[in-house]
């Protein structure tokens, strides 16, 4: 056994027996959040990390997830596992529309459209009042139930949570180890030689694509259901930010180098108790200084 | 019997004739070469032919299939492979990744059934791979299978890209100078692996500056001197042919 | 009320005067594109950059409101060129993202510090053409409105005028053609980048002193230019400027129609909408790709 993997083990079990030793509710609360992080950050890992295409969507998927599931939530009443799938099927339609029209073209459009579509859900939200409420918001939101049990205690959304981003883990496994994911890679180390070797590169990217949208769009739910309470803002752009962050120091392209990277980047700005407009000037920094010293990081 | 048939094929640049009404066959089960000198249009020839390039008149059929037109997806699955002037690999992937990557031309299963390792798609990579080490065994490769392709030196890289057209097993291979910059020792194992291609149904169409290798292995040679044909035949007619010497020297 | 042809005709009116902002704010994208190959993720916040230079000319240092416009203008340009060289320039031979990434990463860092400098309250910037209106036949335009569209005007002729006939001019148009050859002819690509880079944010800090007197100023306003200029490049054919022009008028007018017409949603989505409608139909815009003047 492989001193990783020593560590990967010891988190591992850290994470199943947490609740056991930590009884404080503010670290529970972040450790929930930080799973929920570890779902999305799955999400942006498989386009950036392992597509090598530089994706401002996350959000998209993240809000869209959020408001259907709220939607199906306060509107029909239905069980969780049937909101949540459909949240991921909302986030695979939107990555249709965006991902189709602008990989096709090219990877210009691609960021451009990926940017476009968020700052317009945001809009749509704002504005479609009838439904989403604007800025009011939608509140009360209800716990999620699985087959009639409800999962309501901190230590039951712990263990939800850590399963959640467990699930996300073995997706993303799941795809990366697959032919799919071989081609993944192919395309982003060289998109030529993928075509010549009879890879669709368009249909792979928007596979992936797709694949990633139903996973940012699970984590919306599930943090729509923990937060009882959404607004437009879930489409806002600090997650995209945050997730940058994460994925790029983290390790693009990694299976579980961005989990390290969800783990610090909710913990440290917690610690450091920092504003937000701080943080995200820091954020911005770290990024600047990324692709200025270590640009080959950026892109696995 | 004519596997690629090139007919007329034009092809221009802002002012520059790259290819002028360019007509040439290359036999099923041959290996038939393509030489010329710098700039005479013989990668733009290849480009056209697999879909990198769009032609601006002629024709390109494999068979009775046209091929004008179609991406270089669509020729790759159409049963003609290519490699590049510049050596490509895929430097992140292992060397059996590449290979498997390379037999991906047409997809046995659909995404999604791939992407859940479903167990019918388990049992073809498991043939893949078998078949993949099969090849590595053949080129020697076998101690760097789980290496990076990017790892490895120029000359292993050459016969890993050599092994990766032999995984897609197609119709027939365009070999853009397969043994530019290689040592001779590697030369020799190369021309092995080429004059067995055809028994194993593979037909070979070459472009090399490497005229010694050439004339050693090609039934068919063809010449090619800004954008023109010049002449075509086997490779004693084509070594006593004038216009063959006026074109390599001309242009000093 | 919907037929009324005073009606439709302000509607005209409206889509144009906004319709010729979004112009003058996406040509300097639509010029970056055309002739570095580079989209600016920064282009927003360097809008919102030159709104709250204008603020701090205008209020703090009690600067009048042309004298200091000009200078917004030229300091934009200074920031421009170190963007150019800070984040573009070292960046040419990556892949693209990287330069996508390092403007998006500047944009953060902008929009972050000012934030943290005048805080989130909206400001307003004030210009001796607020008070002014016409009417025209019982249509209403105001004159900041014409002041925005006599700087498009002027800007687009200015811009013709450089790329015609002077020597960086015909340098940026050499480089929007063919990159490669121009090493082999001596033009620096280095310099032209810097150049075009300075010239586009000198650009959007023009738009940015006509238009912000008719809005609130607060840190996240380069978001709506953002995406309205990005709509604007598509829609006209990345790298094109005669295109944006075109492609920022008719957005502005169909706004104003799906506004007026239907709803402020439907306003708000017809950019996306039309944006992505050009990409399925069009991919290269309405008048392709080059730098056409």
């Amino acid at each position: 056994m492989s001193a990783r993997q020593a560590a990967g083990g010891v988190a591992l079990a850290i994470a199943l027996t947490l609740p056991l030793f930590v009884k404080s509710p503010y670290i529970l609360h972040i450790a929930i959040v930080t799973g929920i992080y570890m779902v999305l950050v799955q999400s942006l890992n498989i386009v950036l990390g392992y597509c090598g295409l530089l994706s401002l969507a996350s959000p998209a998927f993240f809000g869209m997830g959020a408001y259907v599931a709220t939607l199906l939530a306060l509107k029909l009443g239905w069980d969780s596992g049937v909101t949540l799938a459909l949240a991921a099927f909302a986030g695979i339609v939107t990555a249709v529309v965006i991902g189709f029209p602008s990989l096709r073209v090219s990877r210009h459009a691609f960021v451009i459209v990926t940017l476009a579509a968020t700052l317009l859900l945001q809009l749509v939200a704002l504005n479609w009042e009838d439904v989403t409420r604007g800025s009011l918001g939608l509140p009360d939101i209800p716990a999620p139930r699985f087959f009639g049990v409800a999962v309501t205690s901190r230590i039951a959304w712990y263990y939800f949570s850590a399963a959640a981003a467990l699930g996300a883990l073995a997706a993303t496994w799941l795809l990366v180890s697959s032919r799919i994911g071989r081609a993944m890679v192919a395309v982003r180390d060289n998109e030529q030689l993928a075509l010549a070797c009879g890879i669709d590169a368009f249909r792979t990217r928007l596979f992936a694509f797709c694949f990633s949208a139903a996973l940012g769009a699970i984590a919306g739910g599930i943090y729509a259901h923990f937060i009882t309470y959404i607004d437009p803002g879930v489409f806002g752009f600090s997650v995209t930010e945050t997730l940058l962050i994460m994925v790029i120091l983290g390790g693009p392209g990694t299976l579980l180098g961005p989990l390290a990277g969800a783990v610090i980047f909710t913990a440290l700005p917690e610690i450091l108790r920092l504003a937000p407009e701080m943080r995200s000037l820091i954020y911005g920094v770290i990024l600047l200084a990324v692709v200025l010293y270590h640009p080959r990081r950026v892109f696995a | 019997m004519t596997l690629l048939a090139v007919r007329e094929l034009t092809k221009r640049y802002a002012g520059i004739t790259a290819l002028d009404a360019v007509s040439l066959e290359v036999r099923e089960g041959s290996i038939t070469g393509l030489i010329g000198p710098n700039g005479s249009g013989k990668s733009t020839l290849f480009d056209c032919v697999s879909g990198f390039q769009q032609r601006d008149a002629g024709t390109v059929s494999l068979g009775s299939r046209e091929l004008g037109g179609l991406s270089p997806v669509e020729v790759t699955r159409a049963g003609v492979r290519r490699t590049f002037q510049q050596l490509k690999v895929f430097a992140a992937l292992s060397v059996v990744d590449n290979l498997l990557v390379s037999a991906q031309a047409a997809p046995a299963y659909s995404a999604l059934a791939e992407a859940l390792h479903l167990p019918a798609t388990r049992r073809h990579e498991r043939r893949m791979r078998e078949r993949a080490h099969q090849i590595l065994d053949e080129l020697r490769l076998a101690p760097h299978a789980g290496a990076l392709a990017g790892a490895l030196s120029y000359g292993q890289k050459k016969l890993v890209e050599l092994g990766m057209a032999l995984m897609s097993e197609p119709k027939i291979l365009l070999l853009d100078e397969p043994v530019a910059g290689v040592n001779p020792a590697l030369i020799a194992e190369l021309r092995e692996q080429l004059v067995r291609m055809p028994r194993r149904g593979v037909t070979l169409f070459i472009v090399e500056h490497n005229l010694k290798l050439v004339f050693d292995i090609c039934d068919w040679i063809y010449v090619l001197d800004r954008g023109r044909l010049l002449a075509g035949g086997p490779p004693a007619e084509v070594a006593k042919d004038e216009r063959l010497m006026q074109a390599y020297l001309g242009h000093g | 009320m919907a037929t009324d042809p005073v009606f439709l005709a302000q509607l005209a009116a409206n889509g144009l005067s906004v319709g010729l902002g979004y112009a003058l704010a996406a040509i300097g994208l639509a010029l970056i594109f055309g002739i570095v190959g580079q989209v600016n993720f920064a282009h927003g916040e360097l809008y919102m950059l030159g709104a709250f230079l204008l603020y701090w000319a205008t209020q703090r240092l009690g600067l009048p409101y042309g004298a200091a416009g000009v200078l917004v203008v030229l300091a934009m340009g200074g920031v421009g060129a170190l963007l150019a060289q800070i984040v573009i320039v070292p960046n040419l031979q990556r892949s693209f993202e990287s330069v996508v990434l390092g403007t998006l990463a500047v944009g953060i860092i902008l929009q972050n510090a000012v934030r943290l400098i005048f805080g989130a309250t909206p400001l307003d910037v004030s210009s001796p053409f607020e008070q002014l209106s016409f009417d025209l036949g019982g249509v209403l335009v105001f004159g900041q409105r014409l002041l925005v569209g006599a700087a498009f005007v002027a800007a687009f002729a200015g811009l013709s005028a450089l790329l015609r006939y002077t020597e960086m001019g015909r340098a940026m148009r050499a480089t929007a053609q063919n990159p490669d050859a121009c090493l082999m002819v001596g033009i620096d690509t280095r310099r032209v980048t810097r150049w075009t880079t300075a010239l586009s944010a000198a650009l959007i800090g023009l738009a940015a002193v006509v238009i912000c007197p008719l809005f609130d100023l607060y840190p996240n306003m380069g978001t709506d230019v953002v995406i309205k200029s990005f709509a604007v490049v598509i829609i006209g054919g990345m790298g094109n400027v005669w295109g944006a022009a075109l492609a920022g008028i008719a957005l502005g007018l169909a706004e104003s129609y799906a506004g007026g017409l239907g709803n402020a949603t439907m306003r708000d989505a017809i950019a996306f909408v039309l944006m992505i409608a050009m990409l399925l139909a069009r991919p290269h815009g309405l008048l392709g790709r080059t730098v056409r003047v």
